[in-house]
C-alpha cells in the first residue's frame, strides 16, 4: 500500500490561522491557503510517511465527516496536493 | 542640527559638493544634486531631519543631476543616479523631488531582501502599530498622512518593513507622497501640514509631500509591534464601512502587497504570518477622511485595551 510524504518535508511551511491554513511550497516557490482540513492534513504527512488510512484516520478525527467522506476528501486532497506538488507517494520520493 | 536650519543657499551647496544623508530609520541614503529646486524642496519635506556628515555609511548613494548639453537651454531634465547606474530616463529638470523619492523608492524595493517589505502605509498610536496595505489609488497614502497629522507617528507612507525575527515594523520614514486631489483635501483639513512644493504633470499628475513630524522623525529608529491591518479603499460617496477579514484572507492580501515576497521564500512566509497572527484584520472602505480615522481610532482603542 502506497505511503505518501510531504514532497520536501524539510522546506515545507504550514501556518495555521482560525480560519484557513498557509502553506509555503518550496518546490515551486508558491504559497497557498488551504482550509483547515487540508492543513491538517499536511501536518501529518510532515510528521512521517503515512499511508492513505492514516490520513482518513485524521481527518475523521479532525471533523465532522463520515467514513466514507472523510476517505473521499483525502483522496481529493492528496490528488490536489500532488498536483501542487505539496506531496509525493513515498516510494516516489525515495527515488529522487 | 536639522536640516530646516540650513538655508536653501547653504543646502544647495552642499547638495552639490559632499551631498547630504538622510536617515530614514532603517536604511540611510546620500543624495547629491546640482539641482537648486530640489534643494529647497528638500529642505522643505525633510526639515525635521538631523543634517548628518556626508561620509556616514550608506545603503544608497543617489543623486539627482541636471543633463548637459545643449537641450538644456530649451527643454532642461535631470537625471536620477544610484550607485552609478541610471535606471530611468531623463525626467523634466522641474521634477526633481519625485524623481528623486521614486528613485529611491525603486532602489530601497530592489534591495532592501533582508526584511519583508510590504506596498503599506505603517502608522503607530498607544503601541498599536498599523499595517494600510494597497494597491495605487486605493488612498493609502491620503489616509495616512491624515493618520500622522491627527497623533499617529508615522512610520512610512510606502514601506512596511517586517523585520525577519519577530515581525516587528521597522520605519522607513520618508516624505508622504500626496497626488491630485488628496492635496488639497490634507491642505484644507490639516492647515498645520507642512507639504513640500506641488509637482504638476509628473507620471502620476499632481504630486506634494508631506513632511513627517518631529514626533515621527525622533523615534525613527523605533520598531512598532503589529496590531493592526486594514486594508483601506477610498470610494467617492461611499460610507465608512469596516469588515473584518479571516487571517488566512488577509494574508493572502497581505502578501499580494509585497515588494519582495516573491524572492524572500520561506524567511517572508514566516514574516507576513507573524505580523497576521498579531493582528486584528479589516477592510475599510471610506470617502470622509473624518470617518475613516474616528473608525481607526476605535479599533486602536479597542487593541490597546485588550493588550494592557
Amino acid at each position: 500500500m502506497p505511503r505518501w510524504v510531504l514532497a520536501d518535508a524539510t522546506g515545507t511551511r504550514l501556518h495555521f490561522f482560525d480560519d484557513g491554513c498557509a502553506v509555503f511550497n518550496p518546490l515551486r516557490w508558491e504559497t497557498h491557503v488551504v482550509d483547515l482540513l487540508v492543513g491538517t492534513v499536511l501536518e501529518a504527512l510532515g510528521a512521517g510517511p503515512c499511508s492513505l488510512q492514516d490520513l482518513v484516520d485524521t481527518a475523521l478525527e479532525a471533523s465532522d465527516l463520515d467514513a466514507t467522506n472523510a476517505e473521499r476528501f483525502v483522496v481529493d486532497a492528496l490528488a490536489q496536493l500532488t498536483d501542487l506538488r505539496l506531496v509525493a507517494v513515498a516510494t516516489d520520493y525515495a527515488y529522487r | 542640527m536639522r536640516i530646516g536650519e540650513l538655508s536653501a543657499a547653504a543646502l544647495a551647496r552642499r547638495l552639490d559638493a559632499s551631498g547630504i544623508v538622510l536617515d530614514i530609520g532603517s536604511a540611510s541614503i546620500r543624495v547629491r544634486s546640482d539641482s537648486k529646486g530640489l534643494a529647497a524642496a528638500l529642505g522643505a519635506v525633510y526639515a525635521e531631519f538631523p543634517l548628518i556628515d556626508a561620509d556616514a555609511f550608506c545603503q544608497v548613494s543617489a543623486s539627482v543631476r541636471r543633463v548637459p548639453g545643449v537641450r538644456r537651454f530649451i527643454h532642461p531634465q535631470v537625471e536620477f543616479d544610484v550607485d552609478g547606474n541610471r535606471p530611468f530616463e531623463p525626467f523634466p529638470a522641474d521634477t526633481h523631488l519625485p524623481l528623486l523619492e521614486w528613485g529611491v523608492n525603486w532602489t530601497l524595493a530592489e534591495r532592501y531582501n533582508h526584511c519583508l517589505l510590504l506596498h503599506s502605509g505603517v502608522v503607530e498610536k498607544r503601541g498599536v502599530g498599523i499595517v494600510l496595505p494597497a494597491v495605487p489609488g486605493s488612498g493609502k497614502s491620503t489616509l495616512t498622512a491624515a493618520l500622522m497629522l491627527s497623533g499617529y507617528r508615522l512610520l512610512s507612507d510606502e514601506f512596511g518593513v517586517v523585520r525577519f525575527e519577530d515581525g516587528a515594523l521597522l520605519p522607513m520614514l520618508k516624505g508622504a507622497a500626496l497626488k491630485n486631489a488628496s492635496i488639497d483635501v490634507i491642505r484644507t483639513r490639516f492647515p498645520q501640514a507642512r507639504l513640500g512644493p506641488s509637482f504638476p504633470k509628473t507620471r502620476k499628475g499632481t504630486v506634494a509631500h508631506l513632511a513627517p513630524d518631529l514626533t515621527s522623525v525622533e523615534r525613527r529608529h523605533a520598531p512598532a509591534e503589529p496590531g493592526l491591518v486594514i486594508f483601506p479603499l477610498y470610494q467617492a460617496d461611499a460610507e465608512t464601512t469596516l469588515e473584518a477579514m479571516g487571517r488566512s484572507q488577509a494574508f493572502s492580501k497581505l502578501v499580494v502587497n509585497s515588494f519582495n515576497y516573491e524572492v524572500l521564500g520561506a524567511a517572508g512566509f514566516e514574516a507576513a504570518c507573524k505580523v497576521i497572527e498579531a493582528c486584528e484584520c479589516y477592510r475599510l472602505t471610506y470617502s470622509d477622511l473624518a470617518s475613516g480615522i474616528q473608525t481607526v481610532d476605535s479599533l486602536v482603542d479597542t487593541v490597546a485595551a485588550r493588550r494592557h
